[in-house]
């Protein structure tokens, strides 16, 4: 129903109602910035990009054919304007200390996460997706927290259907193991 | 508590790990500054949608005219313009051998130009390694951030 809004919304800036713009922009804004944030690390660089990218998409609005959703189409070019504002910065991201990674099964870090509470543990989680490279750490917001498909992750970040199963595979095993990481650093184990 | 469904985990079927599907429920999208939309609007009122122009819109007409004027250049019997006289197919041929003429013309002179460097020539084969180093070392540069990314 909200993308036959969407749809709609886009018809009517389309017959010349450009107001409807502000639905789109409300309605989309805040995983919008996530996806920039995810990847560029830094709000005043996200907000730019995610403006940037909501009006680049106003401007392209008629090569929009509802082929795929509107947030699809929309998060592709934050995405894409995200990864190439990376590729000019260069960051460095932290690898993950492997010595600090014991042989702690899955079934325990979830036991010795249990032993905190929810604020703690949202904030373990958080912090290891922030320590996950900045497309994964954007996969994660989309597949988890959006419960995009993996098709449309497919068509939003340009990675083919099973190169992106591949990849959630490996971004669940890295997650766990930067958290037991952090449980270790913590001393929580 | 994180009851999960991990063990059943299949990464074919690809359903989110329940575990941390859980841990990241609480963590809501991040949000941009108050003013945002009313930003975008600004910036997207003072621009509407650009319209496309009649020819976009209709593209037949184009096709139509073209295929038009390329009837009558190869089926008009005779035809005159500014005193030149045409048989079909005749004004075809001329351009093509007119605009190739030129082509090569161009080619030549700037082959002779490259000869004429004399001692400067080495420049060139130096000029396209330099070029093509630039072009290997963002090729690299992008596939090693891929890889890290």
């Amino acid at each position: 129903m909200k993308d036959q809004d969407d749809i709609y919304h886009v018809q009517q800036i389309l017959a010349g109602k450009t107001a409807s713009f502000a639905y789109l922009v409300d309605r989309h804004k805040d995983m919008a910035f996530t996806i920039a944030l995810k990847i560029v690390r830094n709000r005043e660089d996200a907000e730019e990009i995610t403006q940037d990218s909501f009006v680049k998409a106003y401007q392209s609005l008629r090569s929009f054919k509802g082929e795929s959703k509107f947030s699809t189409w929309l998060y592709r070019i934050v995405y894409n304007a995200a990864i190439s504002h990376t590729r000019r910065q260069k960051h460095e991201f932290t690898a993950i200390d492997e010595s600090l990674i014991g042989n702690m099964t899955e079934d325990e870090i979830v036991e010795n996460l249990d032993q905190l509470d929810r604020e703690e543990q949202s904030k373990l989680v958080a912090s290891a997706v922030d320590h996950l490279p900045p497309d994964e750490s954007a996969l994660v917001s989309l597949f988890y927290m959006q419960e995009t498909s993996v098709e449309d992750i497919s068509r939003i970040t340009g990675l083919s259907v099973s190169n992106v199963k591949v990849k959630l595979h490996r971004i669940r095993k890295k997650l766990y193991d930067v958290m037991q990481q952090k449980m270790v650093r913590t001393q929580l184990v | 508590m994180l009851t999960d469904n991990r063990k059943e985990y299949d990464p074919k079927e690809m359903q989110p790990d329940e575990a941390i599907k859980r841990l990241l429920m609480y963590s809501k999208p991040e949000s941009p500054s108050a003013d945002f939309t009313a930003r975008i609007m600004e910036q997207v009122l003072a621009e509407p949608v650009p319209e496309k122009s009649w020819l976009a819109r209709n593209p037949w007409v184009l096709f139509i005219v073209t295929s038009a004027v390329f009837l009558l250049l190869f089926y008009f019997p005779i035809w005159s313009l500014f005193g030149y006289e045409f048989t079909p197919g005749q004004f075809l041929m001329y351009y093509a051998g007119k605009y190739v003429t030129t082509a090569a013309l161009w080619l030549g002179e700037a082959l002779s130009k490259f000869a004429g460097m004399g001692k400067m020539w080495y420049l060139i084969p130096v000029s396209v390694a330099i070029l093509l180093l630039a072009v290997f070392d963002q090729a690299f540069s992008k596939r090693a951030h891929l890889k890290t990314a």
